[in-house]
């Protein structure tokens, strides 16, 4: 057994649980005319019942080895998070600061945050990258990214 | 006679000059993938779904194709080179490929594994085509009932055949299809656990999730790690296998070609499954056994071929039958239905072009992967040469242009990191992906084919057992969980006996 199969598996049998609740609200309609939650209560079911069977199965070994760390190296949770905090970051800031500044930013930080790279190599490969990215989805695939700061009517309002 | 004049009209669609550049993007961003570890052939596709928007649909799927099949020739690479397995097909490789290389033959393991899988794939291209048009025959008998059937058999090979605990695995295909039932329900139009998000009306799309429980939990799990890795100091001299080489792996490489080819079509089986039971026939069948662990060429090249064989067979369900046998696969469904085609047994007749030109191109793939990986093998130890920490950073910017350009949503993106945090904390507690992202993507048909049965047959819940060709699939799927419920009743059985 792992360190959080236990909670893991009471998390499985609650939302098991709540699917086959909201099956029923749904409607379950009969065998020959099933409803909309028909599937949603036998799913639920199945779910609810392979998590009980994993929980017992974890709970009835007879010599339970002991739970090992989650995180096997140190330092490990904090990179994961410093990791987790880039794209993060990337779509709080999207429709703010648009496309190529978010992309620069997003490569700048995650070249220097977790394993840091010198500086002028993190600038000029987040600098290339970025641009070679507005080139090829933004104007050659014609992705509709956000403009942002960078839009071209809004930087007229601010020049004009 | 009938074969050779499809495959002809194939080779017409395949040779045309458009199609042939997708063709070699594909396998090169396949080859590229395979040899960079951490982004798998999923990843990749889910990556590149997206731009296939914008081009014909069979250029699309030669595309997505050629990167599957290409990542498997690319994963071989840093198995034999480093150790590391750049996909999961290529795990096997590592045990006799990398020996190879501490002694010296990296190149004869790297040719081998090339022309393995060159006379794998192009093998497969022609069992395909002979194979393809009776299976679509067959499949045109199935009703609802059938299809049904089928599908819950896939879902239980792939549990049995998980590598993590099968009731880890059995939870998974539950959620997955749990997942599945988000958005309105065709029949009644009802919303279904969309909690007020409009953009979940049609769904939670298959892209954010493969890209989130693939993509970013890889990188995830990858960062945790020390990221530095390094090559194997190996001459790559000699590519060309020797007459004895040749002598060793003739037979693996055509044993590994027919069953590589008959597992890729098995629901849930695949590249995986293919390369450790090649691998496994081979040392059973071979005179020095014992050779295998100490850089054995049988173990590189049954193994290798059979991956690429496997790649090739999983195309029958999904084209014939229109049922996707594994994750990739079901990426591949997407990207069809993506352009208004649902494949079937009726795509053979409706779209020629895009079946046979898909089978076509295959063949001329593995004629270009066997060029761009021998003399051109230089380049991609150069590239494995690249640091992951100047990697990851470029994984996780294309997964998120990847998602948000599908619907310019940010709450696809949200849904991305969301599975992204899931699938690392699921993994690290030994939990499979591939059956979720499977029974995710086979819950709408499934649901469809279950209540069309109900429908059709009074509610009469036998008529999956009472028709031959559904119960046959049932008791398939029955046998293969109750086998596996075996080894626990005998452990408790010698358990209550030894208390007693």
């Amino acid at each position: 057994m792992k360190r959080g199969d236990g909670w893991l598996g009471a998390f499985w049998i609650a939302l098991g649980g709540y699917v086959v609740f909201s099956g029923f609200r749904l409607g379950f309609g009969s065998f020959a005319s099933p409803g909309p939650g028909f599937i949603a209560v036998f799913a639920g079911a199945l779910l609810v019942l392979f998590a009980a069977g994993l929980l017992a199965s974890s709970m009835a070994r007879r010599r339970p080895a002991p739970p090992g760390p989650f995180w096997e190296e140190p330092g490990a949770a904090r990179r994961v998070l410093l990791t987790l905090a880039g794209p993060v970051g990337f779509t709080l800031l999207l429709n703010h600061l648009g496309f190529f500044l978010c992309t620069l930013l997003l490569l700048i930080y995650l070249f220097r945050a977790i394993h840091p790279h010198r500086w002028r190599l993190t600038l000029l490969l987040a600098v290339s990258s970025a641009l070679a990215c507005l080139v090829v989805f933004q104007y050659l695939l014609q992705v509709q990214f956000p403009g942002g700061l960078l839009e071209v009517h809004r930087l007229k309002g601010w020049l004009f | 006679m009938e074969v050779i004049g499809n495959l002809l009209q194939g080779f017409g669609v395949a040779l045309q000059p458009m199609n042939l550049l997708f063709c070699f993007v594909g396998v090169f961003v396949g080859t590229l993938i395979g040899v960079l570890p951490g982004i798998g052939p999923l990843g990749a596709i889910a990556l590149l779904l997206p731009s296939t928007f914008y081009i014909p649909p069979e250029s699309a799927l030669i595309m997505l194709a050629g990167i599957y099949y290409g990542a498997m020739y690319g994963g071989s690479t840093t198995s034999i080179l480093v150790n590391i397995p750049g996909e999961a097909a290529s795990v096997v490789t590592c045990i006799d490929g990398h020996q190879m290389a501490k002694q010296g033959r990296a190149g004869a393991a790297l040719g081998i594994a090339a022309f393995g899988s060159f006379i794998g794939g192009s093998i497969t291209v022609f069992l395909l085509a002979l194979l393809a048009p009776p299976l679509a025959r067959l499949a045109l008998t199935f009703g609802p009932p059938e299809y049904f059937s089928l599908m819950v058999l896939g879902l239980c090979i792939l549990v049995y055949l998980a590598n993590g605990p099968i009731s880890k695995a059995l939870v998974m295909a539950a959620l997955g299809i749990v997942l599945g039932i988000v958005g309105t329900d065709t029949i009644s139009g009802r919303s279904r656990f969309t909690f007020g998000f409009f953009e979940l009306d049609d769904g939670i799309g298959i892209i954010p999730v493969v890209m989130g429980l693939f993509g970013v939990s890889e990188v995830l799990l990858n960062v945790e790690k020390n990221m530095e890795r390094s090559i194997a100091a190996v001459k790559l001299k000699g590519l060309l296998p020797t007459r004895q080489d040749w002598k060793e792996s003739l037979g693996p490489i055509f044993r590994g070609t027919f069953l590589g080819f008959f597992l890729g079509i098995l629901p849930g089986g695949g590249a995986i499954l293919s390369s450790f039971a090649s691998y496994a026939m081979e040392k059973k069948l071979s005179p020095r056994p014992e050779a295998f662990g100490r850089g054995a060429i049988a173990g590189v090249a049954g193994p290798e071929t059979a991956n690429n064989a496997a790649t090739g067979g999983a195309f029958i369900p999904l084209l014939t039958i229109g049922i996707p046998t594994n994750a990739v696969m079901a990426l591949m469904l997407g990207a069809l239905v993506i352009h208004g085609l649902q494949p079937g047994p009726l795509i053979m007749k409706e779209q020629p072009a895009l079946f046979w030109g898909t089978i076509a191109s295959m063949y001329l793939g593995n004629g270009m992967l066997l060029l761009l990986n021998l003399p051109f093998i230089g380049l991609w130890v150069q590239i494995l040469k690249v640091r992951y920490t100047l990697l990851f950073p470029y994984i996780l910017l294309f997964c998120l242009i990847g998602v948000f350009g599908v619907n310019y949503s940010l709450l696809d993106t949200w849904l991305m990191l969301g599975f992204g945090v899931f699938g690392y904390l699921l993994r690290k507690l030994d939990y499979e992906m591939a059956p979720l992202v499977l029974a995710m993507i086979l819950g709408p048909l499934f649901e469809n084919a279950l209540r069309q049965s109900l429908i059709i047959f009074n509610g009469n819940p036998l008529v999956f057992f009472t028709r031959p060709i559904s119960g046959a699939f049932l008791a398939g799927a029955l046998l293969l969980l109750l086998s596996n419920l075996l080894p626990w009743m005998r452990s408790r059985k010698k358990y209550l006996a030894d208390n007693d």
